[in-house]
């Protein structure tokens, strides 16, 4: 079956991306790169190359590589190579063919359907050159749509049925475009489009590089711009050192070695502040602005009237042009989803919408908060994570937390906390006449059972007598949505504390382990340990006793510590020996106590 | 344009079957909805099968990357050693030598590529040269002014070289 892919075919750079499984990927080329150079070259030996293949052999052959051909799309351009003048679209196609081949590569099937995106600018010829180019790459355009749009749709904000205004902000590597636009009823409006087509993130790296080489001449004396290899390792770290500048304060800039004297190597090395950044670029910045401001106002718009904001283009990381945007709209901008991409993504749901990917019988609901048991220490144990696809089932084998433990009780519970206090009560149920045994081996096999529609049955049985329990839950997905995201949220702010608890009740758990084994290796085979040896258990045996005991979780692990080190000698050795004699010794000495088994959930295995 | 997309297959279900006889029809309608479910449900699974084969192979791709991801970041290392090489300070070459050594047998490919035809898929030319009259050798590198590395086959850095030619 073949797929539908979204191209973002762009100026400098291009990224394609399918959906699946209803979600949206983006293709990462045969190089490993998740956006491949729109650039092109006819090598001498007929060869064509595309992207940053041809991007590296430019110098060597100027007359015949292509770059921004986007720039002419819809004109009469042509180049002339080996006598063929081959036009904008022709040299797009091969942009587009590598796409295609990439995407099959990845896809591992055909691909024969695009959406490619266009600036919201381009006229009838530049569009219908367009699509001249996906056809001659060997591809159905099933549609081309504006940049802009595809950016809205990447955050599905044709789902809402309201009329909404959205402020579109794409700084790209070497163009800028701010549209405006409406959407009502799914069908999405231009209302206003201006920009910049000489300005982008490349002319940020030039600053710095600029910065660079003034500091370092004053520095030293010498012109680091006259050396090739100097000059490429300046482009990389300003590029290295703006991306960081959008994370931290401020950034080292090292180059070892950089050039030499006569009196010895010279190393560049200096500190970058993000103030220092934007002081040395704030004229680009203010460039910004006009287009921007132009077209808020032609849309007809004033501050406050902007229902969103997108951020397109990887210059928008940074954070004087997020001010700016904030400052101009009035609105906090959009940002889940990656800017460089975010273009290619809409048009990928684009894509999905247009063939039917996602058809109305298969569209299948995700559980909105994780659902599992209590176990011990009152730690909840998740049987099924949030976000997971229904319908779904899902057992594990849990076990006894005493010895001749006549019944568990699976307390059913769902949220997103580590401990189950904090998280909400489904149901309770008792699961009783359990056989006597020891603590640790009955094996109680609990399953979650969620159906298409969200119902949920849980049942525990006990494998050695079938004896089984059950109960169904209704309604468990119909929760408020912000009852859910308060859910989230809470267990997002609490993660530090609830970890800590977690790891506590871990602590206690492995601590009470010892004890119960320890306690049992004496009973069994205490005769087997030399006087010394059972003085020291005895007396470490205990101090952990005394320290589960009190509140200090700290002294709970260094008594266990101290425990398993005491006996860890002989343990080994009683082990071996117990090992030999029977095969089915499983468990019995396992002093060590290094799994992080939570008794009562001692996972035994899937089954 | 979605006028023209293919069929889909749920649509079979909406084809008004007419044999005269209400049951019948009805059947036929039940019928032809059922095998629609077990088309997407057929589907579905296929999908799913597929894309298992395709998530084993990426994870197998992913953690060869992984590993270049990581050598990536030492390649600076490597930069700083043969700059210092050059300055005359000549006791780095150990150094380098067993960081080489250390990763050349698990993946780590140095790429000198002197006197070499130019790649473009292995060499970024910064500096270019005309051949010299006569000399119809092709394009070749006579100078590498920074070393290139592959990673089990996948360039992570081209050789920045000088071509002539």
């Amino acid at each position: 079956m073949s797929k539908a892919v979204g191209i973002d075919l762009g100026t400098t750079n291009s990224v394609v991306s399918v959906l699946e499984g209803g979600d949206p990927v983006v293709i990462a080329n045969a190089e490993g790169s998740r956006t491949t150079p729109s650039v092109v070259a006819f090598a001498k030996d007929g060869e064509v190359l595309v992207g940053e293949v041809a991007k590296r052999q430019a110098i060597t052959n100027p007359g015949r590589t292509i770059r921004s051909v986007k720039r002419h799309m819809g004109t009469s351009w042509a180049q002339d190579i080996d006598g063929k003048d081959y036009t904008a679209q022709e040299i797009s196609a091969r942009t587009l063919q590598k796409l295609k081949r990439d995407a099959e590569a990845y896809l591992g099937t055909a691909v024969d359907q695009a959406v490619i995106t266009v600036p919201a600018y381009f006229d009838d010829a530049q569009r219908t050159a367009t699509k001249e180019a996906g056809q001659i790459a060997g591809l159905e355009v099933l549609r081309i749509i504006n940049e802009p749009t595809a950016a809205a749709l990447a955050y599905g904000l044709d789902k809402d049925g309201s009329e909404q205004t959205i402020l579109v902000f794409d700084l790209g590597g070497g163009t800028f475009d701010v549209s405006v636009l409406e959407i009502g009823d799914g069908v999405f409006e231009v209302k206003a489009t201006h920009g910049d087509t000489s300005l982008g993130g490349d002319d940020w790296d030039e600053a710095v590089i600029e910065w660079l080489v003034t500091s370092f001449r004053n520095d030293h004396g010498v012109d680091l711009g006259a050396d090739a290899m100097a000059a490429q390792r300046l482009k990389e770290a300003a590029e290295k050192a703006k991306i960081e500048l959008s994370q931290v304060q401020q950034t080292q800039i090292n180059l070892p070695f950089v050039t030499a004297t006569d009196s010895g190597p010279l190393h560049l090395d200096y500190t970058l502040t993000r103030a220092r950044f934007q002081e040395l670029t704030a004229d680009l910045l203010a460039r910004c602005r006009p287009p921007f401001e132009l077209a808020v106002k032609d849309a007809g718009l004033s501050k406050g009237e902007v229902d969103h904001v997108i951020l397109v283009g990887g210059s928008t990381r940074m954070p004087a042009v997020v001010d700016l945007v904030k400052e101009i709209a009035g609105r906090d901008p959009s940002k889940n989803v990656n800017p460089d991409e975010v273009v290619a993504v809409g048009a990928a749901v684009q894509a999905g919408v247009l063939v039917g990917e996602v058809k109305d019988v298969l569209l299948l609901d995700v559980t909105p908060l994780s659902l599992g048991i209590e176990t011990k220490g009152g730690v909840m144990t998740r049987l099924i994570e949030r976000n997971t696809t229904i319908p779904i089932q899902r057992s594990e084998v849990f076990t006894t937390a005493e010895d001749g433990q006549p019944s568990v009780e699976i307390h059913v519970l769902q949220g997103e906390r580590e401990m189950s206090q904090f998280n909400k009560t489904l149901g309770k149920f008792q699961l009783i006449n359990l056989p006597p045994a020891p603590r640790g081996t009955p094996q109680i096999e609990v399953t979650f059972d969620i159906d298409a529609n969200g119902i949920v049955h849980v049942s525990a049985k006990d494998r050695a007598t079938d004896n089984e329990q059950s109960m169904t839950i209704t309604g468990q997905s119909s929760l408020d949505k912000d009852v859910i995201d308060q859910m989230v949220r809470d267990a997002e702010s609490h993660a530090d504390e609830d970890r800590r608890r977690k790891a506590e009740a871990e602590v206690r758990n492995t601590a009470d382990n010892l004890v119960y084994q320890t306690e049992k290796l004496l009973a069994d085979q205490g005769d087997q340990l030399t006087e010394d040896e059972t003085t020291n258990v005895t007396e470490k045996l205990e101090g952990l006793k005394k320290a589960l005991g009190d509140e200090d979780v700290e002294a709970i692990g260094t008594a266990t510590e101290a425990l398993m080190a005491a006996s860890q000698e002989f343990g080994q050795r009683l082990y071996e020996a117990s090992q030999t004699e029977s095969a089915a010794a499983g468990g019995t000495g396992e002093a060590g106590g290094s799994d992080d088994d939570v008794v009562d959930a001692e996972i035994v295995d899937e089954s | 344009m979605s006028e023209e997309l293919p069929d889909d297959s749920s649509e079979i279900a909406a084809e008004e079957p007419d044999t005269g006889d209400p049951v019948l029809d009805v059947m036929a309608a039940l019928e032809a909805e059922r095998d629609g479910h077990l088309l997407d449900l057929q589907r579905m699974t296929a999908e799913f099968a597929n894309y298992r084969k395709q998530a084993d192979r990426r994870t197998v791709e992913i953690g060869g990357r992984v590993r270049g991801d990581l050598a990536e970041k030492l390649l600076p290392v490597f930069d700083a050693c043969d700059l210092a090489l050059d300055h005359g300070a000549h006791d780095v070459a150990p150094i380098r030598a067993s960081l080489v050594q250390a990763l050349e047998p698990v993946g780590l490919e140095v790429l000198d590529p002197v006197d070499e035809p130019f790649d473009p898929n292995r060499h970024d030319a910064v500096l270019h040269e005309p051949a010299a009259d006569g000399d119809d050798t092709g394009q070749v590198v006579v100078e590498v002014l920074r070393r290139g590395y592959a990673w089990e086959g996948r360039v992570l850095r081209p050789a920045m070289v000088r071509v002539r030619g």
